[in-house]
């Protein structure tokens, strides 16, 4: 069944095809939403009330851009909502710190352990270090989304980079410290 | 040792194809929650089946108005009953001496008009319990109702309770958080609180156009009820000439005595555009037929043709128009009271059953109504004035205890607040079975201009 099909039929809210659509993308949107969450359970939560969202406003898909794409921003602008109904995203600001290149040595890092670095940064760090680094949008867009000015974006993400690059030479330095004994 | 990396690039590619399939819960809550929505629709499709057979019926009540205007037979007989009773009377005059007992029958007929008003009186008390019994039934619901809605309100209370807790934590670490700091940082931070400031504005801002939506949408999802009260001036007329009290009097003038109705409404939004109404109220209609004279008369008038019922054994009434009375020398000479009005007073309960389209949708919404209503009597008087004396004769006896009215009209809703909204609705309400027989051609229909007050709930 081609996908334009399978998004009519989930406009009629045909049960099946809603079925096969989650089947489809429930494992990117569900490591999208891991990422901008703080925890498993939180995540969970998020892409449940995503999908939610998307069947029900499936109508709304004019098959412009990507369905995808559709979906994705549905699912972050869930968290968002989220964020903003706790209105704890401006509890925190800082300084513009001048954007530096962060290097890391590239070793064996898990994707589980990078994610959980994720999950621990304060929201707004992560949030911002989420939608600038790993999906591409451009600091005036995160400064509209997350009623932030561009200045503040911009020190969000190089303080969360910051944050990132300590933690992991930390665990580093554990791991050899660890190695030595 | 591995080079050194920009940590924006290891985090691109090693998310670049993450992917992770979330528990099968997920999907089960996803599907209850949609399906949800699918049952909660069972109950419109039922009004929806009730508002068809409201179309149906509206369909057919003008078929038989169309029916009704085009057969003029029915008039016909009618008048073959005037010329019959026309000899009745003619007999009773030749008969002089029989005016005494008329006279002397009068009085008795006043005081048992009286007691037979108390009869009236107690069943209209016994139709007032039955309505307030089913009142109280509604009543029921919507507690039920609102028991849900507390319910569902307590469980997002609930929500709302772990997000303020979630929300103490994160300020906690954010408090820890700006321990951390650096001194310098923070003098440079309290430098910012200026943009601070502005940008917090800007989140108010946000979060207020947030909430208008979300109020939009809870709105378009939530208050689907509305209940209302409504008044009417209603004007009660007939089609077509002819009197349902005796064939004789088709032709007098007969105006609308104006009253009011008033009662309670409820609204269901079934979607956008259509929404189903109902509710409870009280009509009185009453109309008189001018230039009246009546005779009353025990045994005498058995073959009248007149439709009141007296209640009053071997006593009959006898109604005649005034013009006839002063035309017809032999009918001069009777003792027929003085020319006076002859009213009509008929009391119903109405349930109306209406869908509303909505046609335009701005701060002014105006929508069409259709539908029909039922109606159940409970007060049915014909009284007699003249010379500013009232007389109860009794009751219409070919009055329907139970009939039906084909509705239409337009309704104007103007919203005060989002919970709010005032309404005004002309409405044209033909009864298409009031009367059991000998109508004598009276096509009754009411106008009334409903007005009320509505609250979204």
């Amino acid at each position: 069944m081609g996908l334009k099909k399978l998004i009519n039929k989930c406009k009629q809210k045909d049960n099946k095809a809603q079925s096969e659509v989650y089947q489809l993308y429930a494992g990117k949107l569900f490591a999208l939403s891991l990422k901008y969450s703080r925890n498993y359970q939180e995540a969970q939560d998020n892409l449940q009330n995503g999908f939610i969202t998307i069947f029900n406003k499936i109508e709304q898909y004019k098959f412009k851009g990507s369905f995808e794409g559709w979906l994705k921003r549905i699912v972050i602008n869930t968290v968002l909502q989220t964020y903003r109904e706790k209105n704890v995203l401006n509890l925190i600001t800082e300084e513009v710190t001048d954007e530096v290149e962060i290097e890391v040595d590239d070793e064996q890092v898990s994707l589980e352990f990078l994610l959980k670095l994720i999950q621990e940064l304060p929201n707004r760090y992560r949030l911002v270090f989420n939608l600038y680094v790993l999906d591409e949008y451009s600091h005036r867009e995160i400064a509209n989304m997350l009623s932030i000015s561009e200045g503040t974006s911009k020190s969000n993400l190089s303080r969360a980079r910051v944050i990132l690059r300590d933690k992991i030479e930390l665990s580093r330095s554990t791991i050899k410290k660890n190695e030595a004994f | 040792m591995n080079e050194r990396k920009n940590i924006d690039r290891l985090f691109q590619e090693k998310f670049k194809d993450f992917e992770d399939f979330p528990p099968a819960n997920v999907w089960k809550n996803i599907e209850n929650q949609i399906s949800k929505k699918k049952k909660r629709r069972i109950v419109p499709l039922w009004l929806r089946l009730v508002g068809a057979a409201a179309i149906l019926l509206l369909i057919i009540s003008s078929g038989f108005w169309i029916f009704n205007s085009t057969d003029k037979d029915q008039i016909v007989p009618n008048e073959i009953i005037i010329t019959d009773s026309d000899n009745n009377i003619d007999l009773l005059n030749e008969n002089d001496s029989k005016d005494k007992i008329v006279n002397d029958a009068i009085p008795s007929t006043v005081t048992k008009s009286q007691e037979q008003n108390l009869i009236s009186k107690s069943t209209q008390k016994k139709d007032q319990i039955s309505v307030v019994k089913s009142q109280t039934r509604d009543r029921n619901n919507t507690n039920q109702e609102i028991a849900n809605t507390k319910s569902q309100k307590e469980t997002s209370n609930a929500v709302v309770a772990t997000n303020i807790k979630q929300e103490e934590e994160d300020s906690e670490n954010m408090v820890n958080k700006f321990e951390n700091l650096q001194t310098p940082e923070i003098l440079i931070a309290l430098e910012e609180v200026s943009d601070v400031e502005e940008a917090s504005k800007k989140d108010i801002q946000t979060a207020l156009d947030k909430t208008d939506l979300e109020e939009n949408t809870l709105e378009n999802e939530e208050t689907k009820w509305s209940i209302g009260s409504t008044m009417a001036p209603v004007y009660y007329n007939t089609l077509s000439n002819g009197s349902p009290i005796d064939g004789s009097l088709s032709d007098n003038a007969k105006t609308s005595n104006g009253s009011v109705s008033y009662g309670l409404k409820v609204n269901y939004k079934l979607n956008e555009k259509l929404s189903f109404q109902s509710g409870i109220n009280t009509l009185e209609l009453g109309y008189s037929t001018k230039n009246v004279a009546t005779l009353m008369s025990s045994s005498l008038l058995e073959n009248s043709s007149t439709n009141i019922d007296t209640n009053i054994e071997g006593v009959s009434l006898a109604v005649i128009s005034t013009e006839r009375q002063n035309s017809d020398s032999s009918i001069q000479r009777s003792s027929f009271d003085d020319s006076g009005n002859l009213d009509q007073t008929l009391g119903y309960v109405e349930i109306p059953m209406e869908l509303k389209y909505n046609v335009l949708q701005k701060k002014l919404g105006v929508n069409v109504l259709g539908g029909f209503s039922t109606y159940f009597l409970y007060r049915n008087q014909v009284s007699y004035t003249s010379f500013g004396k009232t007389t109860t004769l009794g009751e219409a006896s070919n009055i329907n205890s139970l009939n039906f009215s084909g509705n239409l009209g337009l309704d104007f809703d103007y919203n005060i607040s989002k919970k709010l909204y005032i309404n005004i609705s002309p409405m044209f309400k033909y009864q298409f079975n009031t009367f059991s027989r000998s109508s004598g051609g009276f096509q009754p229909y009411y106008l009334g201009i409903y007005s009320g007050l509505n609250f979204r709930f």
